[in-house]
Parts: C-alpha cells; structure tokens; sequence
C-alpha cells in the first residue's frame, strides 16, 4: 500500500506572528517555522497503517527551500521518501489541491492523507478539493473512537481502519463520532484526536538526511499556482481595555447601566 | 542541556551507554540509547557539541547483519586480512577480530568514528588498525577481505558499490550488507544470508528490517 501525506511549513502556532503596519502580510523575519501539527498527525497514521499493512509512506510539501526541514522530519518519524515542490509563492488551497492531484497521478497512492487543516490560514479545503479534483471518496476529520483515556486504548481503537478493500474513517462531527467507510483510493483529513505523532530520534533524523527526496516545480508538473483566492487584509483582534475592580454588587450595576449601558 | 565540547574519547564516555546491538549480544560496544541524553538531540545540539552525524553512535542494520554472519561463519575471516569500510563504530571489524581475521583496519570519514571503533575494539578484547580518509576506489592491495556494512547512502552509493565489485573481481572476498535503504542496485548480488534486524526506526524500537548480506556475483 502507498499512501501519499502532505507536510506543510507554517508558522510556531506558538509564538505570536507580527502584522506588517498596513495590514497587508505577515512579518516572516525571525519567525520560527515548524510542522503543521495535523499534518504530523497524518504522517503517523500513515505510518501506523503501513506498519500494519506494510508499504511506503511518501511525505509532500509545497513551500520555499526550508519546507524541506519539514519533509525531513517526515522522514525522520519513519516516512520512506519525500517530495518537495519549491515555490517562493503564497499558495491558496485550491493551488495545493491541485499540485496534488498531479502528483497522485504520478505516484498513485492508495491513500491520501492530510491534516484537515492548516494552523497559519486555518482554511481547511485542501482535501476536500483535491477529493474533488481526482473524483475520489473522502473521509475529512478522521478522529478516534472514544477511550482516549489511557494508552492501552488508545493503541487498541484506531480512527483509520482498512478492510476488505475499504478505509473505514471515525470521523468528529457535532456532539458525536460517525463511523463511514470509503472505496480507495480515497482522500482523510486528520483532526487533532486521531492519534499523537511520535517523536524524532537522532538516529532517524541522521538517516531522514539520506532518504530521496525529490525536488520538483510547477512548470514541470503543469500546475499554474496563480491563486483563486487572494488575502486582502491581516489585522489583530480588538485590543482589550483593561478591567476594574469594583467594591460592591451597586457600584457594578450602576456601572454596567450608566457607563458601560449593557443593562437597562 | 549544556554541552561542552571535550576531547572525543571524553565526548563518548559521556555521550554515550556500553551496551549490545540486538543481532550480536556477545559485541559490546559504545552506543548512543534511548538513555542518553543526544537520543533525542536535534541537528541545533549537534552544532552546540560541534559534532557531526554521529553514525558511530548507533549499531545500523547492515552492520549487525555482517558482525552476526562472521561470528556465524568464522571461516570468512580466519587468518585473513580484513579492511572495515565505513566502519562507524566497528561492529562488523569487531567481529571480523573475533572471528579469528590475522588483522582488521577500520576506515572512516569521521575521526570520531575511528575513536569509537578503538574504544569499541577495547572492549571486546581486541585491536583494530584505523585508516582515515576516503579510500573508495583504493586497490586495498594489503587485504582479502573487504567488509561494507550500511555503507549505501545517497549518490554516493553505486559508485562505492563499483568499486567494491572491482575489488572483488580483483580476488578479494567482498562482504557488503544493505537494509533494504534503496541507493543500489542489488540485482547482480549473490545474498549469503537474511536477518531480520530489530532497529530503531520506530519511536517503540520494534520495526525489524530486513537486511542482507551480500557479495558481488563472480
Ligand atoms: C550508516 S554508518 C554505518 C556504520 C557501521 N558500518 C554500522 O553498520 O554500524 C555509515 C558510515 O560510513 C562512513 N562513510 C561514508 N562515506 C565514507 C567513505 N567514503 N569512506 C569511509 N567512510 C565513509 C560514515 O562516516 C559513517 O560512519
């Protein structure tokens, strides 16, 4: 079995991102980049189910010179190869989607798996479009049967199964989980409870140095990356103004009335 | 963590626990654990020790795989001279020694790796000669015995697989071991032997690879 997974480079969702004053880009200097997270959670999955299943686990990632940090650490977690399309551009999901699609029709996997969403853009349409580009079934935010309790079972109840020919996805919705299965080829997205991504050793990373990994352009895949949707404008959340301490419950509502006039 | 740089002998006491690749329990040997602190190092902890990739530090598949197939065939080496390249810790030239080989020379790029390699020899009771710098395309006219455990990795790799082919044609035994790694073409190989080879490429320790040992076809 081969299953093709998505690596993006995005910004430390732990450190806070600068807006440039006109609100028109991000402030990219000195930024610290790093793994999508739901992505990592897509490469384990692949990785548990080739594990299981045996086969290879191939590691994609569109981005400039340094997204090949994030395919390396792909790599690094057990993915056999990589695949990196360079681009200096700012992509939009539909351009991803279809990159995609070119490269499953080169490597054709049995199975594309991607995080359902991106922690910069949070857009969540990548795999989805690419269901749609390639006519494939899709499972999105592939999660975990309950028992996420201790790690025993969480071992033993996996949110991607494959049987008999099907994957079948645990998928989150409102207020439940629904179990579907899905004809592969097909396309899942990860949401964040489907598993936790291993750690990278100094062995494996050492190794993940050697392992292919394939540089290639748009050009050469015929993809035309000029973006569908483009960003107008970035701008901060509202300030918050800074609160008070009031002496009594009077004082609060005489407040909230004249001042602040939340309450008649 | 605070790393100060030392001498290599000193760095690898410190770095690393005496412990036993899978494959051969009787070789002892230096080794970077999941005990030790550089386990889960990255590449930033590496440039803070100044050290580089530290391949001496692990037992790789294909080295395990020659080390257990010499201590299973001492015949392959006894009273013959033996050349150990990318010999990274020296598993496959420790057990050439073991196995009764008149003489082993254990080659490395990395001078730490030659350190390790004669820390390692020490204590297995016995001596390596160490040969640094890149011999590949050498005539290695001294030796019979050419050992090449895991040393196929990246673009490098078929042109070392050439010149090993070359040395075997020239009358020399060849012994080369690949875990499978896809940088060369093992069509025209005779496999002598498979071992699955319990390995760290799971977070778990559990994946095993399978790993051949090889020699060129006459
Ligand atoms: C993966 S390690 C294998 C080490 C050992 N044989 C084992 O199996 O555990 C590969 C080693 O090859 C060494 N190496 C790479 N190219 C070399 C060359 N041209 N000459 C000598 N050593 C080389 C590296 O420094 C590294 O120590």
């Amino acid at each position: 079995m081969k299953i093709l997974v998505t690596m993006k480079r995005v910004t430390d969702y732990e450190r806070k991102v600068k807006i440039a004053p006109d609100g028109s880009h991000l402030i990219t200097e000195g930024m610290n980049f790093v793994a999508n997270p739901f992505d990592e959670i897509a490469v384990e999955e692949a990785l548990r189910l080739t594990k299981a299943h045996g086969g290879e686990v191939v590691v994609f990632s569109a981005g400039p010179k340094d997204a090949a940090q994030q395919i390396r650490q792909g790599l690094a977690m057990g993915a056999d190869r990589g695949i990196h399309l360079l681009t200096d551009k700012e992509l939009d999901s539909d351009a991803v989607a279809r990159l995609l699609a070119k490269v499953v029709d080169q490597e054709k996997p049995d199975l594309v798996i991607l995080g359902k969403q991106a922690t910069d853009d949070d857009a969540n349409q990548a795999g989805q479009l690419l269901a749609g580009y390639l006519g494939w079934a899709q499972g999105t935010f592939a999660s975990k049967h309950e028992g996420l309790e201790g790690p025993e079972e969480k071992a033993q109840k996996p949110g991607l199964a494959i049987e008999g020919g099907k994957v079948h996805v645990v998928r989150e919705v409102d207020g439940g989980l629904e179990t579907i299965a899905l004809d592969m080829p097909a396309v899942v997205t990860t949401d964040l409870r489907l598993n936790h991504p291993r750690f990278t050793t100094l062995p494996n990373i050492m190794k993940a140095k050697k392992k292919k990994l394939d540089e290639v352009t748009a050009e050469s895949l015929g993809v035309d990356l000029s973006p569908k949707v483009k960003m107008l404008r970035f701008s901060e959340p509202p300030a918050r103004t800074a609160g008070q301490i009031v002496d009594s419950v009077d004082t609060l509502i005489h407040k909230l009335k004249n001042e602040r006039k939340v309450i008649a | 963590m605070s790393w100060v740089s030392t001498s290599p002998l000193q760095l690898i006491e410190r770095e690393t626990v005496v412990s036993r690749a899978p494959l051969c329990p009787e070789i002892q040997l230096h080794l970077v654990t999941h005990t030790c602190r550089l386990w889960r190092a990255t590449d930033r902890d590496l440039e803070a020790l100044e050290l580089a990739d530290p391949f001496w530090a692990f037992a790789w598949a294909g080295g395990q795989a020659i080390a257990r197939y010499l201590l299973d065939h001492p015949e392959e080496v006894r009273g013959r001279k033996v050349f150990d390249f990318a010999a990274g810790g020296g598993i496959q030239g420790i057990a050439a020694a073991l196995a009764g080989a008149s003489c082993v020379a254990a080659n490395d790029l990395d001078p730490i790796a030659l350190h390790a390699a004669s820390m390692n020899a020490d204590l297995n009771g016995v001596h390596l000669d160490l040969a640094g710098g890149d011999l590949v395309g050498d005539p290695l006219a001294e030796f019979e015995v050419v050992l090449a455990g895991d040393a196929f990795y990246g673009s490098e790799a078929p042109a070392v697989l050439k010149w090993l082919c070359r040395l075997a044609k020239a009358g020399k035994r060849v012994l080369l071991a690949d875990a499978g790694r896809g940088f060369i073409e093992t069509e025209g190989l005779l496999g002598l032997a498979q071992f699955e080879t319990p390995t760290d490429e799971d977070s778990d320790g559990t994946r095993l690879r399978p790993t051949w040992v090889y020699t060129p076809n006459p």
